[in-house]
């Protein structure tokens, strides 16, 4: 067994390229089926960290018509009092990340606050600061989540704009001054001063758009844009439980739907659904690369091997004669095919590692869409190296068990005479 | 002592579309220690017969049997562990590892033995020295002589101590002095060791050192006669040790010029 090794070896290392070259397809199939997993892995572990910024119990309302649409405070007395619904708030908003008719209206509303310059704007969300505590997962990186009225929590975008103006009131406890928008920054445009209590941890995509926002209780909304009877952009619920997510959502679709409004009701397992298929989908279509490669591969390692087999008729001939078993012969084609399959696994990682950091370096950066998200890093994780590493063991086996069984079966006259 | 015996063995074969009888009922005993000629022309069955003997092709009918074993009764496994173990095989155009050096080359059939790795070396440096490549052995067959290469393919036959040496047209592919160096070592190996010697061969002076002649025409035996000589054959293994005695190249020689007559008189009858 081991003397086979080493001949089997022997045999490989003398037929250089040709060895090298069938290793190489196999390293290309299994490069490719490792990383396009990884990048699938990469986008699944990224969805999963929506779910998360989401709040898997959470749905959002959003009117999908005109201004009567708009969910009110009677809607979230309703709600409130809903089965399986924990808690629910609605948002005022000065701007931000609201559906494009709502986006209209809050625009309107944005061009009487802005931040201190050079910061920019920043949208002033009113709620109901309990309620929201509950709806998000909430994560300071400094300081403490409002309790009172009066408190506001500003999101980490907000603050590293602060920072980097370089503004004496950056940071927790200091006071963030707010103007209208186009007042100029005289005490005619000045609209009010808030104290900061806290920053929160960078949030990325929610319900509720953190990052950029100054977050309020509805009275000191209403106080600062002196609007004492404003519209709620939206109304986010939190379900008591997963499985009653769906339950929930149609009880709210004919709630609205009896109070003649027009809404739409998305909930985070809705947007996690869509991006689940559009993940499979691409799963799909990566692992059809990736086998495809690999069936290559695998083709090439079978010619390898028949053609090792078949110039090798003689020296399969003489193997008999001294003593050789079917068995024997069998287990030495074979081995090298596995010596051939365990190169092209390892090869095959180390392509594959430097594919995801290719990717990650190239498209990690500005690109947008599909591209981004390809680029926010494949996961390598070990198991899936290791899967790779057998999945390209295991093909050349397979491709080399044919060929082996052949030359096992041969006749050793006929074989010596070839 | 009767070690080979073949009964009523028949072999056929197809060529194309033709059948070809290569043996058509061969009945021979062959004694341990013996060394044994298989004479003919082309096509008369003496290559079957060796290779059936040598466990290396299956018979259509008849049985083989060697130390009272019948070889075709056993498996496939069992039989290569025969070949391996009691038979040692020389062919015509050596068919060597041509990847392996000669120490490597006689190192081979040692792996389906029971001797232990670390003989291995020991062992192939013996028998090396047997067949005098002592400094060869780390040439690879490609860097050799024809006749170098042949003594480096006895070598490796005798690895596994085996019982029986077949050799099929060992000196086909040799000029004359070497093949009678190849005869003397095939002498030397049936005296010192015991090894029962089986060569074919349409070589009438080499047939005419070997101490039977065996003459097969269309499958047949046709004679089997006794070359006169003197000695007496070496009876059974002596010594699995392989004493380092000195080149007696000499001796075979002479043998030679005293038999050619014998050997001439076979050659008048080609198919």
């Amino acid at each position: 067994m081991l003397y086979a090794a080493y001949y089997a070896v022997r045999y490989i290392w003398s037929r250089k390229l040709r060895s090298l070259l069938t290793v190489l397809g196999i390293a290309v199939g299994v490069a490719a089926i490792v990383s396009l997993l990884g990048i699938s892995a990469g986008m699944e572990a990224q969805v999963l960290s929506w779910v998360d910024t989401l709040g898997i119990n959470n749905m959002g309302v959003y009117p999908a018509g005109g201004e009567d649409d708009y969910p009110d405070e009677d809607d979230l007395e309703y709600i409130l009092q809903m089965e399986h619904v924990d808690t629910a708030a609605l948002f005022y908003t000065t701007n931000g990340q609201v559906p494009p008719h709502v986006r209209k209206r809050a625009e309107r509303l944005s061009k009487e606050v802005r931040g201190i310059e050079p910061t920019g704007s920043v949208t002033l969300v009113g709620t109901d600061l309990a309620a929201l505590q509950r709806i998000l997962s909430i994560d300071m990186q400094d300081g403490d989540f409002p309790t009172t009225r009066q408190g506001t929590a500003i999101g980490a975008r907000v603050a590293r704009g602060l920072v980097s103006s370089a503004n004496e009131l950056e940071g927790v406890g200091g006071r963030l001054q707010l103007f209208r928008l186009g007042a100029g920054q005289g005490s005619k445009g000045k609209a009010a001063t808030l104290v900061i209590d806290g920053v929160l941890t960078e949030m990325g995509r929610s319900f509720v758009e953190v990052d950029s926002s100054a977050i309020v209780s509805v009275e000191t909304f209403k106080k600062v844009t002196g609007n004492l009877n404003p519209t709620a952009g939206y109304l986010v619920v939190r379900v008591d439980s997963y499985e009653n997510v769906d339950l929930v959502e149609s009880s709210l679709q004919s709630y609205f739907t009896s109070r003649d409004k027009q809404v739409d009701v998305k909930s985070s397992k809705s947007v996690v659904d869509s991006q689940q298929q559009e993940m499979y989908t691409m799963q799909i279509f990566f692992g059809s690369i990736g086998a495809i490669a690999l069936v290559a591969g695998c083709i090439g390692a079978i010619n390898t091997v028949l053609t090792s087999v078949l110039e090798r008729t003689r020296e399969i001939g003489m193997m008999k004669a001294v003593g050789a078993s079917y068995n024997y012969v069998l287990m030495l084609f074979i081995l090298e095919s596995a010596v051939l399959g365990v190169l092209g696994g390892i090869v095959g990682n180390i392509i594959a590692i430097g594919i995801s950091s290719a990717l990650s370096g190239v498209l990690g950066g500005g690109s947008s869409g599909m591209l981004r998200r390809l680029g926010s890093g494949a996961v390598l994780s070990n198991e899936l190296m290791v899967f790779g590493f057998l999945v390209g063991l295991g093909a050349s086996l397979l491709a080399g068990y044919y060929p082996a069984k052949q030359a096992a079966k041969m006749d050793p006259i006929t074989a010596l005479r070839y | 002592m009767t070690l080979i015996e073949t009964h009523a063995l028949k072999k056929e074969y197809l060529m194309g579309k033709v059948i070809v009888n290569a043996l058509r009922g061969v009945d021979v005993k062959i004694g341990k220690g013996e060394f044994v000629a298989l004479v003919g022309p082309s096509g008369s069955g003496k290559s079957t017969l060796m290779h059936l003997i040598g466990g290396l092709d299956y018979p259509t009918e008849g049985t083989v049997s060697v130390e009272g074993e019948d070889l075709y009764k056993m498996t496939e496994g069992e039989l290569a562990h025969f070949r391996g173990m009691k038979v040692g095989f020389v062919f015509q155009s050596f068919n060597l590892f041509n990847l392996l050096s000669a120490r490597e080359n006689v190192y081979f059939p040692m792996q389906f033995s029971d001797i232990p790795f670390n003989q291995w070396g020991v062992r192939a440096d013996e028998l090396l020295e047997l067949v005098k490549l002592g400094d060869w052995k780390h040439h690879k067959p490609t860097e050799m002589s024809g006749g170098q290469q042949q003594r480096v393919a006895i070598a490796r036959a005798l690895a596994n101590h085996p019982d029986i040496l077949l050799a099929d047209e060992p000196t086909g592919e040799l000029d004359t002095t070497t093949s009678l160096e190849i005869m003397a070592l095939f002498d030397r190996i049936r005296k010192e060791q015991g090894t029962t010697v089986i060569i074919v061969t349409h070589d009438t002076e080499m047939a005419a050192l070997a101490d039977r002649q065996i003459k097969l025409i269309d499958g047949h035996v046709v004679s089997d006669i006794r070359n006169h000589k003197p000695e007496v054959k070496a009876k059974g293994k002596q010594s699995k040790k392989i004493p380092k005695k000195k080149k007696k190249k000499t001796a075979p020689k002479k043998k030679v010029t005293g038999k050619k007559g014998t050997g001439k008189k076979k050659t008048k009858k080609p198919a």
